[in-house]
């Protein structure tokens, strides 16, 4: 429990940090938002209104103080262009980013384990180099690359799956998931690299212990060894970088988002960057540091049901 | 109407915009009923009400044209089109004008389109809360004069008035439905008398709109519905139209438009609009740039050919004037990239100049920088870059804090009021602090005068005080392009680059 309480102690207090940082940069750039909303034909008088409309006369620490009052009664405010209120615009694209993010780090395990597992029980083979070499190559590409090359060839060439855009799951499910295979299938042949890498060493590790040798000793099967005794102590360190690679993922692969135009958390991020939408930004950025810090607790969590020696030794990560 | 339609056939740049492609082959075929079409916008909207949403960019005209409508449209000659309107005319001298409203036509929401919703429309738009009013102020107030006509008063008699309540580009013209805006339910669900109905907007993502079953016009629409999605970045928004998931797009980078140009299988709309899609500013209020002999030297240092390569890979042309395709001005005194003649200006002025240029941190704002940079070293001026954010810089414009800085020139229909806005002293949007009496007499006459012949020449004198006087340099001109899949048919050509989706139609609609 005090392991527990520790780790929720640590996430209130990156929350709160995040947040009180997020509105004092976006409050303290330089420039007044007033001037851009109100477009070319606005008098002095009227951008004086839009000032005050916003409430961009207060002062900063009244603001602030404002904004965590709001905060706390979960109102994060409203899109100073759209008027469309914070909440529910993140809201209504967080389901697209969790599909992204879902399909993506599946893609990856389903690349990333059995190659990991099979190039460490035949460290040094042919399929190990092969796998190594293949695996350098494809993380020197950056993702924005990959995300073309699948476009030219899938969408272009060969005509089979769409460039852009996002189908809702109501449209149907074949429908729905073939918008998201080629965004998902960019980020999974990055991501699967250092996973397998990852999981390749540490097993490589693991199969030299004891009790490997002991089960080798009692005649079980390889697949039998590899995968019910070696997989489970040789995953702390993938899950860690899989929880970072998911947490990373929470903003939406920005990236991604925008290339394939799917209309997730970190395409909204991205657009109300460009259009100095701060109270659209201020939202996305607490809520993204708050998904980063809850899948991290939710990963050390997972450390405790991995291994017992955690939750008894009180102590970890 | 044929007074007001040689009106706009002189002075509507962008209502002007001229057809160069045979797009409009299409339009000979016989329209087909049913299916969808997707089109591809570059932003997300603001809303749909003019208050909350004060500005209304390429993407939401586009949009809110098939939704709300306007008093007129007009053709590709410039010709007006009665749409809400029937007809209408000028009263007391060009004091007033009478607007017969079209009888029969209600809104989406059932509210009947009658002088009531009108009046209120306009009511809110002459309001000092509505932000883009200013281009405006020449009209005093709209009265309804009975169930069906309408009289806009005016503050004086003012030429470009078919221009405001037409421009597809503004909020001011398209009329919505009083109890949706009533309702403040607008903004985010409006509702017009357009030939298609808002069904769903997902921010960010798409705009969906399904066909009018009541619209009043016999024809149209066609479609059963139109989606239009968000797509930001436009090698993707192109390869979308490639691979056939939209039907439609706009663009405007040089080299979007080259790679699109090449594709057989698409069909390019292109229309020459009016204004500047960059315009470089010289603040006359500081030194040394309220001499204009350092203006013009200036001028005669850039060389927009060369800018109009590189910038835009020739997609846009260079220009001497704002008018577009609208007014043929001629040079209309056009300062060309001279260098001799910039170092003989400099050496009359006499001192060493160096100055320093305010620029978004954008790749486009860094490019003008640094050309600008390049071509004023060679006739030895200096030129300081200080990259900022947009905001900054558009603060920092308004508050009269910059000496050079990159602008625009709205493709706004009728430049008129533009310009007066721009040019005229005591104007809030004198940004450049350029006014002179002689400019001044030219604009406010160019407002008043509603001779044809006449005002098409203030206007060219008005172009070419600028170019004697050198307040801006021209960046290149303005063109519009869409470019869209064989399949769909009935675009009418580009105005003011709204692209016109009201009437078109699919080939496998059946």
């Amino acid at each position: 429990m005090r392991f527990i309480g520790f780790k929720l102690l640590r996430l209130i207090g990156v929350v709160v940090a995040v947040a009180s940082l997020t509105f004092f940069m976006v409050a303290l750039l330089p420039g007044d938002l007033a001037y851009e909303l109100a477009g070319d034909e606005a008098t002095p008088e009227q951008i004086a209104m839009i000032r005050a409309e916003l409430g961009l006369n207060e002062p900063i620490g009244w603001r602030f103080i404002d904004w965590v009052g709001k905060l706390l009664h979960g109102d994060l405010g409203r899109s100073f262009r759209s008027d469309e209120p914070v909440t529910e615009a993140i809201l209504s694209r967080l389901p697209v980013t969790l599909e992204l993010l879902f399909l993506s780090q599946v893609f990856a395990l389903a690349l990333a384990i059995p190659a990991g597992v099979y190039t460490a029980y035949r460290a040094g083979g042919r399929l190990d180099r092969l796998l190594g070499s293949l695996g350098f190559a494809m993380i020197s590409v950056p993702v924005f690359v990959l995300a073309i090359l699948l476009i030219y060839f899938f969408a272009l060439r060969l005509g089979v799956l769409p460039a852009t855009g996002y189908e809702p799951l109501s449209e149907g499910l074949w429908a729905n998931l073939r918008t998201f295979l080629l965004p998902s299938l960019s980020i999974a042949l990055v991501e699967w690299v250092p996973l397998t890498r990852i999981l390749r060493s540490d097993m490589i590790a693991t199969l030299k212990e004891d009790f490997i040798s002991m089960a080798k000793a009692k005649g079980l099967p390889p697949w039998h060894i590899l995968l019910r005794h070696a997989l489970r102590p040789s995953s702390f360190t993938l899950i860690t970088i899989l929880g970072l690679q998911i947490g990373g993922l929470i903003g939406g692969a920005l990236i991604i988002e925008t290339i394939f135009a799917l209309p997730g958390v970190g395409r909204l991020l991205i657009n109300a960057i460009y259009a100095r939408d701060f109270m659209i930004v201020q939202g996305c950025i607490l809520f993204i540091a708050v998904g980063y810090v809850a899948v991290n607790f939710l990963v050390d969590m997972l450390y405790v049901v991995l291994d017992p020696r955690i939750r008894v030794g009180g102590k970890g990560g | 109407m044929n007074a007001m339609q040689s009106w706009r056939r002189v002075l509507g740049a962008g209502v002007l915009a001229l057809s160069v492609v045979a797009a409009g082959a299409a339009w000979a075929d016989e329209p087909v009923r049913g299916g969808s079409i997707t089109v591809g916008l570059e932003t997300d909207l603001r809303g749909f009400d003019p208050i909350k949403g004060r500005v209304l960019g390429n993407s939401a005209a586009t949009v809110i044209n098939v939704i709300e409508e306007r008093l007129f449209d007009f053709d590709e000659d410039g010709g007006l089109i009665p749409v809400l309107a029937t007809g209408m005319e000028s009263e007391n001298d060009g004091m007033s004008w009478l607007v017969h409203l079209r009888e029969g036509v209600t809104f989406h929401d059932g509210t009947p389109f009658d002088a009531d919703a009108v009046v209120a429309h306009w009511e809110r738009i002459l309001s000092p809360v509505y932000i883009g009013g200013l281009f405006l102020r020449p009209m005093d107030r709209v009265e309804k004069v009975d169930g069906h006509t309408v009289r806009f008063h005016l503050k004086h008699p003012w030429a470009p008035f078919v221009g405001a309540i037409t421009l597809p580009i503004g909020f001011a013209p398209y009329i919505p439905s009083p109890t949706a805006v009533a309702a403040e339910t607008h903004h985010r669900q409006p509702v017009g008398t357009g030939p298609y109905m808002f069904k769903e907007w997902s921010s960010g993502d798409r705009l969906v709109v399904v066909r009018n079953p009541n619209y009043w016009r016999d024809g149209p629409p066609y479609l059963d519905k139109i989606t239009f999605r968000f797509l930001p970045d436009q090698q993707t928004r192109l390869a979308s139209l490639q691979s056939g998931d939209i039907d439609v797009m706009w663009m405007d980078r040089g080299t979007t438009i080259r790679s699109a140009q090449k594709d057989e299988d698409l069909v390019a709309h292109e229309a020459i609009g009016g204004g500047s899609l960059i315009i470089f500013m010289f603040n006359a209020s500081k030194p040394p740039l309220d001499n204009p002999l350092v203006r013009r030297a200036l001028s005669h240092a850039w060389n927009q050919a060369v800018a109009l390569r590189v910038m835009y890979r020739d997609t846009q042309s260079a220009i001497t004037h704002p008018y577009g395709a609208a007014l043929d001005c001629g040079k209309a005194g056009y300062r060309e990239h001279d260098i001799a003649a910039a170092k003989a200006l400099l050496a009359e002025f006499g001192e060493p100049v160096e100055l320093e240029m305010i620029h978004t941190t954008t790749p486009r704002g860094r490019e003008a920088g640094q050309m600008l940079q390049q071509f004023f070293k060679r006739v030895g001026v200096t030129l300081n870059l200080k990259p900022v954010d947009q905001l900054q810089l558009r603060q920092r414009v308004f508050t009269n804090n910059y000496q050079i800085s990159g602008w625009r020139i709205g493709d706004s229909g009728d430049q008129g009021p533009q310009l007066f806005g721009l040019f005229r002293k005591g104007s809030p949007y004198n940004i450049m602090k350029y006014n002179t009496p002689e400019m001044d007499a030219l604009l406010d006459a160019q407002r008043e005068t509603v001779d044809v012949e006449a005002r098409a020449k203030l206007m060219c004198q008005i172009a070419e005080k600028i170019n004697e006087d050198a307040p801006i340099v021209y960046a290149g001109g303005r063109r519009h392009y869409a470019f869209s899949r064989p399949r769909l048919k009935g675009i009418p050509p580009l105005t003011n680059g709204v692209i016109r989706l009201g009437d078109v139609w699919v080939t496998d609609g059946e």
